[in-house]
């Protein structure tokens, strides 16, 4: 049956350096702290309560 | 005697369901916080989970991110949600689907409603076209709604968790429902929580005849791993030169797959039993994960980091200390019929306000965050109370946490109310009960007696009915 990968290493690679680029200036321009905002507080909202 | 011991390891749970279970008890490790009804606010939050987990449920120790996504589209406008786009490439890259298979509770929940034993739905060509629905979700309400939304108004709208996530009706408003702690909360229940309710109740039922079928119709988080199918790091794999092409692997499935890995493949490993050519099996990159020696290794080393973490997460979860204020003793606290202590906070426009100060008036004091849509929604209705009754006493308070210039923030506004900002230990939303659940609408008497003082959205109408109450000093 189909579906083993074929050679990805390097994409592979390249996406994962992409991705900790990523958290990394998340970290730095302040989106980490807007998710731990998010979660330390409780949208009623968000989750039904009206 | 021997039919019991025949049917033993039928009960015995897989290898993979520890898994689950051990997932779901990591990512919900705040045992003090369900005892108490109260939500874990410490720093683990600020990493996101890889599985569907409400962070709004009182046990979570993690960010959903789910809902850090929704919240990180609707800030574009401000700032780029880079963090939970790195995050969610790195769980995409190196687990893909095989977090859907392995680490979300939602999907034990639904794995293990299926094994009610009714006659059960297969998979067809129709569920094939309703597993592309999930896509569709994560495009409109987690992706383009909260976006535009957040764009439009400068609100964030999580348009997903707001009007479908079974999920966070279940752990979040469930969990924190089902504490008497909260039994306050039932008076904001209505046409919202009606609605998600039975989205609810119709997600668990279907579940029983239909296997998982949140996971494969709806969950805009597989949708988005399920995109990472062909360059995730682990999952399973066919050896093309053991396969024999006879298609019991797909056959037996049951979700919709076409081919072993594709996006619909949660990786479960079922299909490793009935290969009979021996062709399929867990991989990590091309290696194959069930060579004896690496086998051995693996799974010595897990077994000591596995209790170790999970040791880690509920000591550090759990003996935090309590943020919360003690109740004051005798009269003075913050339920309806106490007197909250005396407290001052400098206005942001300049002034001060005194709470011992603003006895022989009504006051309204309401606790808000600018990053709380339902708040800044219903700060308007306190404009107008203020300017249709100007012996009235308005405190808006912001909570401690903050996201950007409050004060840029009011002036693009251009409200008209007294507005200040909390301290960083939060000590004046301790004194009115304030906590995680936000906005909070607190209403003394003249006499500084509380008359009102709960969690929830209110309305222009419900703000004068409080009035004509606390005028009348009923609590």
């Amino acid at each position: 049956m189909k579906g083993s990968p074929g050679n990805l290493t390097w994409p592979r690679l390249l996406l994962l350096a992409l991705s900790a680029g990523l958290i990394l200036h998340g970290i730095l321009n302040g989106s980490m702290q807007d998710v731990f905002v998010k979660a330390v507080n409780i949208c009623t909202e968000c989750i039904g309560l009206g | 005697m021997a039919e019991i011991k025949k049917r033993r390891p039928a009960l015995r749970p897989t290898k993979r369901r520890l898994v689950q279970l051990y997932c779901a008890l990591l990512y919900n490790a705040n045992i003090k916080g369900l005892a108490l009804g109260r939500i874990y606010t410490g720093p683990a939050k600020n990493l996101c989970v890889p599985g569907l987990n409400c962070y709004s449920c009182p046990g979570a120790v993690g960010a959903c991110p789910l809902g850090a996504l929704q919240n990180a589209m609707a800030a574009s406008g401000t700032r780029a949600g880079t963090y939970v786009l790195g995050i969610l490439m790195l769980y995409g890259l190196l687990l893909g689907r095989t977090v859907c298979g392995w680490l979300c509770p939602f999907g034990m929940v639904q794995e293990l409603l299926h094994k009610i034993p009714t006659p059960k739905i297969r998979k067809s060509r129709a569920t094939r076209i309703l597993s592309g629905l999930k896509y569709l979700l994560l495009l409109v309400l987690v992706l383009l709604v909260p976006l535009l939304y957040g764009l439009k108004k400068g609100l964030p709208l999580p348009a997903f968790c707001k009007y479908i996530c079974p999920a966070g009706t279940l752990e979040g408003a469930g969990g924190l429902l089902i504490h008497p702690a909260n039994k306050g909360l039932f008076s904001m229940l209505g046409s919202l929580f009606a609605r998600k309710a039975l989205i609810l109740a119709l997600v668990l039922v279907s579940c029983i005849f239909c296997y998982r079928s949140f996971c494969r119709f709806l969950c805009p988080l597989g949708a988005l791993y399920g995109l990472f199918s062909r360059i995730a790091l682990a999952g399973v794999k066919v050896d093309g030169a053991a396969c024999t092409g006879c298609g019991a692997c797909v056959r037996t499935c049951p979700m919709d797959t076409r081919y072993v890995g594709d996006r619909e493949c949660i990786h479960c490993g079922g299909c490793r039993k009935v290969c009979r050519s021996g062709a399929i099996s867990f991989r990590a990159g091309k290696t194959s994960l069930e060579q004896g020696v690496f086998r051995e290794r693996a799974g010595k080393i897990l077994k000591v980091l596995l209790p170790l973490l999970l040791t880690a997460v509920l000591t550090l979860a759990n003996l935090r200390p309590s943020a919360e204020a003690p109740l004051p003793a005798g009269e003075t606290g913050f339920e309806a019929g106490q007197f909250p202590e005396d407290f001052s906070v400098s206005l942001m426009d300049g002034g001060s306000f005194s709470l011992y100060e603003a006895r022989g008036h009504v006051t309204f004091i309401n606790l808000w965050a600018t990053y709380c849509a339902p708040c800044v929604e219903e700060i308007p209705y306190f404009e107008r109370l203020r300017q249709e009754h100007e012996e009235v006493r308005i405190l808006a308070l912001h909570a401690s946490l903050v996201t950007e210039d409050v004060g840029a923030y009011l002036e693009e506004k251009g409200w008209d109310l007294d507005f200040a900002l909390d301290d960083e230990d939060g000590s004046v939303f301790a004194l009115l009960g304030g906590d995680a659940l936000l906005p909070r609408t607190i209403v003394l008497d003249r006499e500084g007696r509380v008359v009102y003082n709960q969690a929830g959205s209110v309305t222009y109408e419900k703000l004068e009915k409080l009035l004509v109450r606390a005028e009348q000093g009923q609590p």
